[in-house]
C-alpha cells in the first residue's frame, strides 16, 4: 500500500517535470522565432514604426495616410505601425532596445534626443547616425536649424519633420468687451502687462501662463537678455536678465494679480477655453482645441522687452523621425523617414493639424502663407531659439523647478534661487556619466571618389543621373564646416555655404565621400566641370551595416533553468524530509504548492536577483548591458544622499497612515453593511466600491484637478488656495487621495471574510447580551484575524511601494531644495527619479535593495509576531 | 417585580441612548469642519466653531440620567445656545449647498437635542419616578424606535461615505459628457455624447476591450487554479519549507517593480511570451498570487476540520472532500480573490505596455494612455473611455455581491 502510494506520487512528480519542460521548450522556440522579423514570407521588407500621435486624432489620421502612400510607392515594403503612449515612449524604447526588440523607426523630439543620445546598450547607441545615409540633396530640403537640432554631438540622429514653440494667443471677444486694441507685434512687455491689468475684472484674468514652469519662462528670460547657456555651452542661469525675467513672471501673479493663483498647464488651458483668460502663451498645437470651443481668437508674436530691445524668444523644439541602431533595414527605414518628412507630408500636417513644418520650400508656400494662423506661428518659430540638443539641456528642468518653488514661496530671492539652480546644474553635468561618441563605420553607404580639377568655376557630382554634390570655386571664403560628409581639396575640408561646397581655387584634385549610397549596388558617378563631363566611374560599397547582435537570451534561459531545477530539487528534498519524519498526511502538499511556486519563480526570481546584482555594479545609462562590479559604492551614495532620512520618514508616515485608514474605514464600512438590516445595501456597496472600478490614472488626475486653485474644493470653500504647492498641504492631500483609492479593496476583502463568521454565533452572543461594540470586539475581530493579518501585511508592502498616486498628483513636489527629494517624495518615487532622470541604474537598484530590506525586516517580524503562517483552527 | 429600582436604572429612553452617540459624532464632525473655517481664514467664525465644539463636548457630558432634571435643564440651555450659534453662523455665510450641509451638523444635533429633551418621554423620565408599567411601555417603545434610529444613522453615515466616494466620479462623468476636451469647468454646463460616439465608433476600443477581457478573465481563472491548491496546502498541512514558501510569495512584491522591468522583459522574451495574451495572464497571476494564496489560506483556516474529517469518514477521498466540502464553503473568499485578480489585470498599465508592443495586443489602460498625446490632452475622450472601462467592473460588483450575501450562511456550518 505504502509502496504504491509512493510510486504513484513519484510518477506524478515526473509528469510535472516533463510537462513543465515541454511548456518551457515550446516557449524557447517561440522566442527564437520572435527575433527574425525583418522580412516577411515573400522576402519583403517589414518596417516597424512607433509613433506618439494620440489615438483617434487627426494627426494619427494624416500619419496613417502618409504611411499607406509610402507602401504604395514601395510595394516591397510593409510598414507595421504601433502607437505608443506619449508619456512612456522613450522609456519603452530603451527597454525594447535592451531586449533587442527596438522598432526600426520612431518619432522623437529634439529634447528627448538630449537624454537618449547618451544612452549605450551593449556599447551601441540606441539610434543610427544618419549622416552616411543622406545625400547633401536629401538634407538640403530642411532648415539648417532644424537639422542641427536633430544632432547630438556630431551625430545626426533624426530627420526633422516638425517644430513648435510658444506664441501669444488672445481672445478677441474679451478685448472687444473692454474696448482694447488687439495685441500686435509692436507690443512691449509693459503693453502686455497694462492690457492684462485692464482685462482682469470679475472672474476674468488678463493672462494665462503657468508662472512656475520653466518652458514658459524661457522666452521671457531671452527677452530680458538672459540665456540658459553661454557661448561655451556652460550653464548661465544666474545672469541678471534671468533673475529679472523670473521676478517679472512671478509678479504677474504675486504683484499684479493678472494671472490666476497657482495656474498650471491644464488650468491655463481651461481658463482660456472657458473665456476666463484674455491672453495665453501657447503653441499652435492647441489652436484647433480653442477653435473647437467656439472662441474667436487671434495670434501674434510674443512681445518685446523695452529695457533690452529684445523680443521674447520662445524655445523651439523639433520632432523628427529616428532610425534605430538595431534596425536590420536601415536603407528602407531611412527612406521612410525621409518620406514622412517630405514636402507633401509636412504640408498636409501643417494644413490639417497646425504642425509647423521644417521644409525650406514650405516657408514660401502659398497655401501656408495664405493661412494667417500658420504664417503667424511660422513667423514665431523664426523668432524662437532652438533648444540645444545636449545632455545639459535635458537636465535643466529639475533645478529650475526647484528655483521657481523657492522664489515663489519666498525662501530665496530670484537671484539666490537661480544661482543655486546654476550651481546644481553644473554639479549634475559634472557628475553625470558620459559615453564616448560612437564612431562611424568607414565606407558604410559612402563611396569615395577623387578627381583632378580642370580650372572650372564649378564642379557638379552626379550619382546615377541625379545631382549629389555641388562645388563652387571662389576665393572669398565665408562658409562653415558642418561635418555631415567630407569633401577635401587634398588637405583641407571644403567649407560649406548653403548647400554648396566652396573651394578656394588652387587645388589639383578634389576628394569627395559621397554619402547615401546603397550597399552592394553599382552607382554610376559623373563629375561635370562647368557642365562638361570630366570624370566618370562606376563603383559600389560593400561595407556592411554594423549593428548590435539581437539580444542573446541564452544566459536568461540558463538562469531560468537553474531556478526551476533548484526549486524542484528543493521541493523534492522537502518532500523526502517529510516522508522521513513520518508526516504522511501531507503527502500531496508539495504537489499542491508547486504550480504557484514555479510560476512565481520562473517569472520573477530572475528579475529580482538581477536587481540585486545591479545594486553592486556601476550600471548607468551610458553602459547598459555591460556594467561591472563595484562593491558597496552605490550603498554609500544612498546613505550619504541628502534627505535620505526625510524621505524614509515620510514613507513610513505615508504607509502607516494609509494602511490604518484603509483597514479602519474598510472594516467600519464592511461591518456596517454586513450587520445592519437596511434597504439598498447592494446599491451602497456598489457605490462604495466604485473607486476600485475606475482606472486610478484618471481618478487621481481628477483629484489633482479638484485641488487646483480654480478646482472644485476651492469652489466649495469659496477660497483660492493652491493646496499642492504647500508642502504640508500636498502631503496631507496625497495621503487622502490614496486612502480614497484603497478603501474599496479592503472593504471588499473584509466583506468576504465576514461571511465566514456564522450568523448563529452572533445570535448566541446576542442572547448573552453581547451586542454592538462588544460583539465587534470579542466576536468579529478575532474571527477576522486570519484575513486581516495578510491584508495588513500586503497593504503595508503595496502602500510602501505605491508609485502612481504621488507620481501623478505631485510628482514628488513641491521640490524646495536642490539635489534633494521633493516634499511628497516617498522612497519609490525617488528611486524612479534616480533611475530614469539621472540614468543611475546602479544607485537606483541600491535604493531598491534598501527598500526591499526594510520591507523584509518588517514583514518577517510581523509574520513571526502574529504567527501568520500558522493555521488558526 | 422586586427589582423595580434596578429596572428604573436600566431603562433609558431611546432618545437619550441615541443622543449619547450622535452628539459624539456631531462633535467629531464639527472638529473636522474647523479646517474649513481655518482654510477660509475667517477667524471669528473659527472661534465660534471652536466654541460649538466645546459646547458639544459639554452637552455630551451633561446629558441627563434618570431623575436628573438639573442636568436636563443644563442640556437644554446648552443646546439652545448651540442652536443660536449655528443659526448665526448660517446667516453669516453664503447660502450654498455645501455651507448648508456644514451647518446642518450643528443645527440638527442641537435642534434634535432641544426637541427630544423637552419631549414627554425624557421629561417624565428625568422628573419623576416611573411606574413599572410605564417602564415596560418605555422598553417596548424603545425596541420599536431603535430600529428606525439605527437605520437612520446607518443611512446618514453611508450617505456621507458614498458622497466622498462619488464626487470625483461625478466629475469624470461631467467631463465625459461635456463639449470640448477640458479638464474642469462647471458641472452640467453642456451636454454631448460626441466623446462616446468617437470612442465607440473607432475600431481600437473594441480591440482593447477584447484583449482586456481575455487577459482579465484568464488571470482570474488561472490565478484561482493555482492559488486554491496552494492556499489549501498552506492551511491544512504542516510540511518542510512551508513558512519559507509562504514568505517567498511576499518577497517579490517588496522589490520596486519599475527597476526590474528590463530583466522581466528579457524573461518574457526568452519564454516567447511577448505580444501574447498568455504572457500577460501569467505575469498578472504572479502579481495577484500573494494576495490570493494568503487570503485563501486565511479563509480555509476558518473552515472547521471536523467537516472534512466527517466527509472522509463517509468515504470521500481527498479530492472529493476538497471539491464537495471545502470549495462550496469558501465561495465568498474565492469570489473576492477572483475579483481581485480580475481587477489587477483590468487596471494594470506598466507591464501591459512593456510586454505588448503591438496595437493589436493593447489592453484598455494602455489604450487609454495612448489617447493622451504630447500636445492635446483629449480629456473628454479620455473620461468617456474611462467610464466605458469602469462600466463592466461596476456590473461585476453588482453580480459578485450575490456571492457575498449567499456565502456561508447558505452553506450552513454547524460544527
Amino acid at each position: 500500500m505504502n509502496g504504491v502510494a509512493r510510486g504513484s506520487s513519484r510518477r506524478k512528480r515526473l509528469l510535472a517535470v516533463v510537462l513543465f519542460s515541454m511548456i518551457f521548450l515550446s516557449g524557447c522556440l517561440g522566442g527564437s522565432q520572435e527575433n527574425s522579423r525583418q522580412t516577411d514570407a515573400d522576402g519583403d521588407i517589414v518596417l516597424e514604426v512607433w509613433h506618439t500621435f494620440a489615438a483617434e486624432s487627426k494627426e494619427e489620421q494624416v500619419f496613417m495616410n502618409s504611411v499607406s502612400t509610402f507602401e504604395t510607392a514601395y510595394p516591397n515594403v510593409t510598414v507595421e505601425v504601433t502607437m505608443v503612449p506619449f508619456g512612456n515612449a522613450d522609456q519603452l524604447f530603451m527597454t525594447a532596445a535592451q531586449g533587442g526588440q527596438a522598432p526600426d523607426l520612431m518619432r522623437l523630439s529634439s529634447d528627448q534626443l538630449g537624454a537618449i543620445g547618451e544612452v549605450r546598450v551593449d556599447g551601441f547607441p540606441l539610434l543610427e547616425d544618419l549622416r552616411p545615409h543622406l545625400t547633401p540633396q536629401d538634407r538640403a530640403i530642411f532648415e539648417e536649424r532644424a537639422l542641427q537640432a536633430m544632432r547630438y554631438g556630431d551625430a545626426l540622429y533624426g530627420i526633422p519633420a516638425s517644430q513648435d514653440c510658444l506664441s501669444l494667443i488672445f481672445n478677441k471677444a474679451l478685448f472687444d468687451a473692454q474696448g482694447l486694441e488687439y495685441p500686435d507685434e509692436t507690443w512691449t512687455e509693459q503693453d502686455l502687462l497694462n492690457a492684462a491689468e485692464l482685462l482682469t475684472y470679475q472672474d476674468v484674468q488678463g493672462l494665462a501662463i503657468p508662472i512656475k514652469t520653466a518652458y514658459w519662462w524661457f522666452p521671457i528670460q531671452e527677452g530680458f537678455g538672459g540665456s540658459l547657456f553661454d557661448d561655451d555651452g556652460e550653464p548661465s542661469l544666474d545672469s541678471n536678465g534671468s533673475s529679472e525675467a523670473m521676478r517679472w513672471m512671478l509678479d504677474l501673479e504675486l504683484e499684479h494679480g493678472v494671472v490666476a493663483t497657482g495656474t498650471q498647464i491644464e488650468g491655463m488651458k481651461n481658463q482660456f477655453i472657458s473665456s476666463k483668460a484674455a491672453m495665453i502663451f501657447d503653441g499652435p498645437w492647441n489652436w484647433a482645441t480653442y477653435e473647437a470651443s467656439r472662441l474667436n481668437i487671434g495670434q501674434t508674436l510674443l512681445p518685446m522687452v523695452e529695457s533690452t530691445g529684445e523680443r521674447m524668444s520662445p524655445l523651439v523644439t523639433y520632432k523628427g523621425w529616428t532610425v534605430s541602431k538595431q534596425s536590420a533595414n536601415k536603407v528602407a527605414a531611412t527612406e521612410l523617414a525621409l518620406w514622412l518628412s517630405s514636402l507633401d507630408v509636412q504640408k498636409e500636417f501643417a494644413v490639417e493639424t497646425y504642425t509647423m513644418p521644417t521644409h525650406v520650400e514650405l516657408e514660401s508656400d502659398s497655401d501656408i502663407n495664405d493661412d494667417a494662423v500658420l504664417a503667424g506661428f511660422l513667423e514665431q518659430t523664426k523668432e524662437g531659439t532652438p533648444a540645444p540638443t545636449t545632455r545639459a539641456m535635458s537636465l535643466v528642468y529639475d533645478p529650475l523647478s526647484t528655483a521657481f518653488e523657492q522664489a515663489y514661496s519666498g525662501i530665496a530671492s530670484t537671484e539666490e534661487a537661480l544661482s543655486g539652480a546654476n550651481q546644481q546644474l553644473e554639479e549634475q553635468i559634472e557628475s553625470i556619466s558620459r559615453a564616448d561618441p560612437f564612431p562611424l563605420a568607414e565606407g558604410y553607404r559612402t563611396i569615395a571618389i577623387e578627381f583632378e580639377t580642370t580650372g572650372a568655376t564649378s564642379y557638379d557630382i552626379f550619382v546615377d543621373g541625379a545631382l549629389h554634390t555641388e562645388i563652387r570655386v571662389e576665393s572669398m571664403v565665408d562658409g562653415s564646416l558642418l561635418g555631415y560628409d567630407s569633401c577635401t581639396d587634398g588637405t583641407n575640408e571644403l567649407l560649406q555655404l548653403g548647400q554648396q561646397r566652396i573651394a578656394s581655387g588652387s587645388m589639383d584634385t578634389i576628394e569627395c565621400h559621397l554619402t547615401g549610397m546603397i550597399p552592394e549596388q553599382d552607382h554610376f558617378i559623373e563629375v561635370f566641370g562647368d557642365d562638361v563631363l570630366i570624370f566618370s566611374t562606376t563603383q559600389l560599397t560593400s561595407v556592411a551595416d554594423e549593428r548590435p547582435e539581437a539580444g542573446d537570451t541564452s544566459p536568461v534561459l540558463f538562469a531560468l533553468g537553474a531556478i526551476v531545477l533548484s526549486l524542484i530539487a528543493l521541493l523534492s528534498f522537502a518532500k523526502w524530509n517529510d516522508t522521513k519524519l513520518g508526516r504522511t498526511k501531507s503527502k500531496l502538499a508539495h504537489f499542491y504548492v508547486a504550480p504557484a511556486l514555479l510560476a512565481l519563480a520562473i517569472l520573477t526570481f530572475y528579475p529580482v536577483l538581477y536587481g540585486f546584482w545591479l545594486a553592486f555594479t556601476d550600471a548607468n545609462q551610458t553602459q547598459l548591458g555591460d556594467q561591472s562590479f563595484i562593491g558597496l559604492d552605490n550603498f554609500f551614495e544612498v546613505f550619504s544622499a541628502e534627505g535620505f532620512l526625510r524621505v524614509t520618514l515620510f514613507t513610513l508616515v505615508w504607509t502607516v497612515v494609509n494602511v490604518s485608514a484603509h483597514i479602519g474605514i474598510g472594516l467600519f464600512l464592511a461591518n456596517m453593511l454586513h450587520r445592519s438590516r437596511i434597504r439598498g445595501k447592494v446599491a451602497y456597496r456598489t457605490l462604495l466600491l466604485l473607486p476600485w472600478a475606475v482606472p486610478s490614472y484618471i481618478s487621481v488626475l481628477v483629484w489633482r484637478g479638484m485641488f487646483q486653485p480654480d478646482g472644485f474644493v476651492n469652489d466649495l470653500l469659496g477660497t483660492n488656495i493652491d493646496f499642492l504647492s504647500d508642502p504640508t498641504g500636498a502631503q496631507i492631500i496625497v495621503i487622502l487621495v490614496n486612502i480614497w483609492l484603497g478603501v474599496p479593496f479592503m472593504m471588499m476583502s473584509i466583506s468576504g471574510a465576514l461571511q465566514s463568521i456564522p450568523k448563529d454565533m452572533y445570535e448566541a452572543a446576542e442572547l448573552d447580551g453581547v451586542v454592538g461594540w462588544a460583539a465587534f470586539r470579542y466576536l468579529t475581530l478575532p474571527n477576522l484575524r486570519s484575513a486581516l493579518i495578510p491584508l495588513t501585511l500586503l497593504g503595508f508592502i503595496w502602500t510602501f511601494n505605491m508609485f502612481n498616486v504621488i507620481y501623478l498628483m505631485t510628482d514628488g513636489g513641491p521640490n524646495l531644495y536642490f539635489g534633494q527629494p521633493g516634499q511628497t517624495d516617498i522612497l519609490i518615487t525617488y528611486v524612479y527619479d534616480v533611475a530614469f532622470r539621472e540614468g543611475a541604474y546602479g544607485v537606483a537598484a541600491a535604493w531598491s535593495v534598501i527598500i526591499f530590506l526594510m520591507l523584509f525586516a518588517f514583514s518577517w517580524r510581523y509574520m513571526k509576531q502574529t504567527n501568520a503562517t500558522e493555521a488558526v483552527a | 417585580m422586586t427589582d423595580s429600582t434596578d429596572m428604573r436604572w436600566w431603562y433609558v429612553p431611546m432618545e437619550i441612548v441615541m443622543l449619547r452617540r450622535w452628539i459624539v459624532a456631531a462633535f467629531l464632525v464639527n472638529v473636522l469642519l474647523l479646517t474649513v473655517d481655518y482654510l477660509r481664514a475667517e477667524s471669528d467664525l473659527l472661534l465660534l466653531g471652536i466654541l460649538s465644539c466645546l459646547l458639544f463636548a459639554a452637552l455630551r457630558a451633561s446629558l441627563p440620567n434618570v431623575n436628573d432634571h438639573v442636568r436636563r435643564n443644563l442640556s437644554l440651555v446648552l443646546s439652545a445656545i448651540l442652536l443660536g450659534i449655528a443659526v448665526y453662523r448660517l446667516l453669516r455665510t453664503e447660502l450654498t449647498v455645501f455651507n448648508l450641509w456644514i451647518h446642518c451638523w450643528s443645527l440638527i444635533p442641537s435642534g434634535l437635542t432641544l426637541y427630544w429633551l423637552s419631549g414627554r418621554p425624557v421629561t417624565v423620565w428625568t422628573s419623576r419616578k416611573l411606574s413599572d408599567t410605564a417602564i415596560e411601555y418605555g422598553l417596548m417603545r424603545n425596541a420599536e424606535l431603535s430600529k428606525t434610529f439605527h437605520a437612520t444613522s446607518t443611512h446618514i453615515t453611508l450617505l456621507h461615505f458614498v458622497a466622498i466616494t462619488v464626487i470625483p466620479l461625478i466629475w469624470i462623468i461631467d467631463i465625459a459628457f461635456s463639449e470640448g476636451n477640458a479638464l474642469g469647468g462647471q458641472i452640467g454646463d453642456s451636454f454631448t455624447t460626441e466623446h462616446f460616439s468617437k470612442i465607440l465608433n473607432g475600431d481600437s476600443f473594441w480591440t482593447w476591450l477584447t484583449n482586456s477581457l481575455i487577459v482579465s478573465i484568464g488571470t482570474a481563472l488561472l490565478g484561482l487554479f493555482i492559488a486554491i491548491p496552494a492556499g489549501y496546502a498552506f492551511s491544512r498541512y504542516k510540511f518542510t519549507g512551508r513558512d519559507v514558501s509562504m514568505f517567498s510569495f511576499l518577497l517579490v512584491q517588496m522589490f520596486p517593480g519599475i527597476i526590474i522591468l528590463v530583466p522581466y522583459f528579457l524573461v518574457m522574451k526568452t519564454l516567447g511570451l511577448l505580444n501574447s495574451h498568455l504572457g500577460l495572464i501569467l505575469a498578472y497571476c504572479v502579481t495577484a498570487l500573494p494576495l490570493c494564496v494568503w487570503m485563501l489560506k486565511g479563509f480555509f483556516d476558518t473552515i472547521p476540520r471536523e467537516l472534512e474529517e466527517a466527509a472522509a469518514l463517509d468515504g470521500c477521498n481527498q479530492f472529493q472532500v476538497f471539491t464537495k466540502v471545502v470549495l462550496p464553503l469558501s465561495t465568498p473568499a474565492i469570489a473576492v480573490t477572483a475579483l481581485f485578480s480580475f481587477l489587477a489585470a483590468w487596471n494594470e498599465f506598466l507591464l501591459a505596455l512593456t510586454f505588448n508592443t503591438s496595437n493589436d495586443m493593447y489592453t484598455l489602460p494602455v489604450g487609454l494612455a495612448s489617447l493622451i498625446s504630447s500636445t492635446g490632452q483629449a480629456w473628454g475622450d479620455f473620461a468617456a473611455a474611462s467610464l466605458l472601462v469602469s462600466l463592466p467592473v461596476a456590473l461585476l460588483f453588482l453580480f459578485f455581491q450575490k456571492f457575498l450575501i449567499d456565502g456561508l450562511s447558505a452553506g450552513g456550518v454547524k460544527g
